[in-house]
């Protein structure tokens, strides 16, 4: 990678393990930002949600990273450079204009303390981290995704017209549940896909009660259809999993959007579908489910997105045969030594490229022939001396 | 630089037309401006023209010189098979198709709320007259696939119930010398859930 005055790293270039690269350093030194860095560099998303201004260092006009790759088979040069006016990105020295396109090159999974919030956060936020996940393993769900909204505008503009005969609101129920209907059944087949991945690392991490998630539409049974949309997370219900064809999914939301049709005429948008759905993490002992934002610690909802992302990993490198890039900031510090042991045992075992920052010397006990430790100190990286190692490595 | 006013103000209205940027405004006006006069009359005229004499057909909304359209008034045309299509383009694309010898109606427009289209904003009612005439034997909705057409197709299948007559939906499909690989999936689905037995 090459860096060029992106937050407070210095202008460096920097030669990475394709296996794991572990961060030290005290807080504040740059190890977040590198891994921002990296993370933008695959998603031209900051990981920590910032704004382009924030990420070009002080003083400075723009901001430039490149990276080579061959995470995808092929060897490719990725490239961004950020101005106050916008961004540009590169693919192989060529600008390419379509994100989309660029957004093929190199997928990224990313876990952050924040990132714990996503439990006991709002159903938006849920909905959104499992849409971009839809997204990575199928890509023609951005245009699954905006037929929707265009049929859900349409029907809220006729709904706040108030007059609306029967059968022009009917032609817009239609739109809306054959629309939606597609994109209730991509995330559920996703969240299908990732509960016995996820369970699996839960139990590895050492997990009494395993992690998993439910969907839970908002056209079924006593949905939250009728609650105003809060910090939910906080059905009590746990439904099992069933993954109903898009023709039952259309026929139980449109009976949903006809029932709710005169409540909806009062309040001017609609009630049910998709963008009502909520995403709700449980931990599970047997054959009994609890609610994690409700019943968790903050221990174990910790673990729990750990093992959601990890698997979101695994699942990208199912759909795509590679391996996603896997960013972990400060990811053991709240974590025992046995689950550190864990977590290093499923990172030797996982065939990803790894960043991992760290405060302390955790190492998570990972051998150091598999991958390079990186001293961080006033925004930049310094190979860091195996001499300086003493007695962590579990055995090597 | 700056253009004589009149230029200017010509370039300023082409660039009102649709896909016409300042660049081609520029490129056309110029052109106009270096061609004989009489290209320029005749552009003019035959805009006139086509301004004072076009309408839409009293019986199917198509467009025409006269009350009926040549479609309408041709006596090859089976009046038993109904194409309903959003617009006079739409119809135009069909008609090139050579392979229709039923007759059209054009609904001149779609349903949506956003743009304040409602289906009293359609030429509805008329078809629903056309139908209950009782000569039509099938309606097909050609409206397009996107959300508007679809929202104006499920209308219509409600709309026409009640006058017992048989309704179709254009296939929707893969295009021909279009490979499965390269199809959204999207299409790819309809066109698996329409499979035709063979
Ligand atoms: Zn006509």
């Amino acid at each position: 990678m090459d860096l060029e005055h992106f937050r407070n790293l210095g202008r460096q270039k920097v030669h990475l393990h394709p296996r794991y690269n572990l961060l030290l350093g005290r807080n504040g030194q740059g190890k977040t930002n590198f891994l921002e860095a990296v993370g933008y560099l695959g998603s031209l998303r900051s990981i920590r949600a910032a704004g382009r201004g924030e990420m070009i260092r002080h003083g400075e006009k723009m901001c430039r990273v490149s990276g080579s790759t061959a995470s995808v088979g092929l060897e490719r040069v990725l490239a961004f450079a950020l101005t106050d006016k916008g961004r540009t990105q590169f693919l192989d020295d060529k600008k390419v204009i379509s994100p989309e396109e660029y957004l093929q090159a190199l997928k990224v999974v990313h876990f952050i303390p924040e990132d714990v919030g996503l439990v006991s956060g709002t159903p938006s936020w849920r909905r959104r981290v499992i849409d971009r996940s839809v997204f990575e393993v199928t890509p023609q769900y951005v245009s699954e995704y905006r037929r929707y909204l265009l049929a859900l505008r349409q029907r809220n503009a006729l709904l706040r017209k108030g007059r609306a005969s029967k059968g022009e609101l009917e032609s817009w129920n239609h739109a809306v549940a054959s629309s939606g209907a597609r994109l209730v059944r991509r995330r559920r087949q996703l969240i299908a896909g990732l509960n016995p991945i996820m369970e699996g690392l839960g139990e590895r991490l050492g997990m009494e009660r395993v992690p998993g998630l439910t969907y839970i539409a908002s056209h079924e049974g006593e949905a939250p259809a009728d609650k105003a949309e809060g910090t939910s997370g906080s059905a009590d219900t746990m439904p099992g999993e069933h993954l109903a064809s898009d023709t039952a999914i259309e026929g139980g939301l449109l009976a949903r959007l006809a029932s709710l049709a005169e409540k909806e005429i009062k309040r001017g948008y609609t009630m049910a579908g998709p963008h009502r759905d909520d995403i709700v993490f449980y931990q599970r002992r047997g054959s009994e489910k609890t609610n994690l934002a409700r019943y968790g610690s903050q221990g174990q909802k910790r673990v729990a997105v750990l093992a959601f992302k990890l698997a979101l990993a695994a699942l990208f490198n199912k759909a795509n045969g590679t391996w996603p890039l896997v960013l972990l900031d400060d990811v053991a510090s709240e974590l025992d030594e046995t689950r550190r042991r864990a977590l290093g045992k499923i990172i030797r075992e996982t065939q990803a490229q790894f960043f991992i920052t760290t405060t302390g010397e955790d190492y998570m006990f990972l051998p150091a022939d598999e991958g390079k430790i990186f001293q961080v100190n006033k925004g930049w990286l310094e190979p860091f001396e195996a001499s300086e190692r003493s007695g962590n490595g579990d055995g090597h | 630089m700056r253009y004589p006013r009149s230029i200017r103000l010509l370039i300023e209205e082409f660039k009102k037309l649709p896909g016409i940027g300042e660049k081609n405004a520029q490129r056309l006006a110029f052109y106009l401006l270096g061609a004989p006069a009489e290209r320029a009359q005749a552009l003019a005229s035959s805009m006139l023209r086509m301004k004072e004499t076009v309408r839409h057909c009293e019986r199917c909304f198509n467009l025409t010189e006269d009350q009926l359209c040549d479609i309408c008034l041709d006596p090859g045309r089976t009046e038993g098979l109904l194409c309903v299509v959003q617009s006079p383009l739409d119809l135009m694309a069909i008609e090139a198709t050579g392979q229709f010898r039923g007759s059209y109606h054009v609904l001149m427009g779609v349903l949506s709320p956003m743009r304040g289209v409602g289906p009293e904003d359609l030429k509805l009612s008329e078809l629903m007259e056309r139908v209950s005439e009782g000569n039509v034997q099938e309606v097909i909705i050609a409206t397009n696939l996107d959300v508007e057409g679809e929202a104006t197709a499920s209308y219509l299948v409600t709309a026409l119930a009640p006058l017992k007559v048989k309704i179709t939906r254009i296939a929707r499909g893969i295009p021909i010398g279009g490979s499965l690989e390269q199809a959204d999936s999207l299409t790819l689905g309809l066109a698996i859930d329409g499979r035709l037995e063979l």
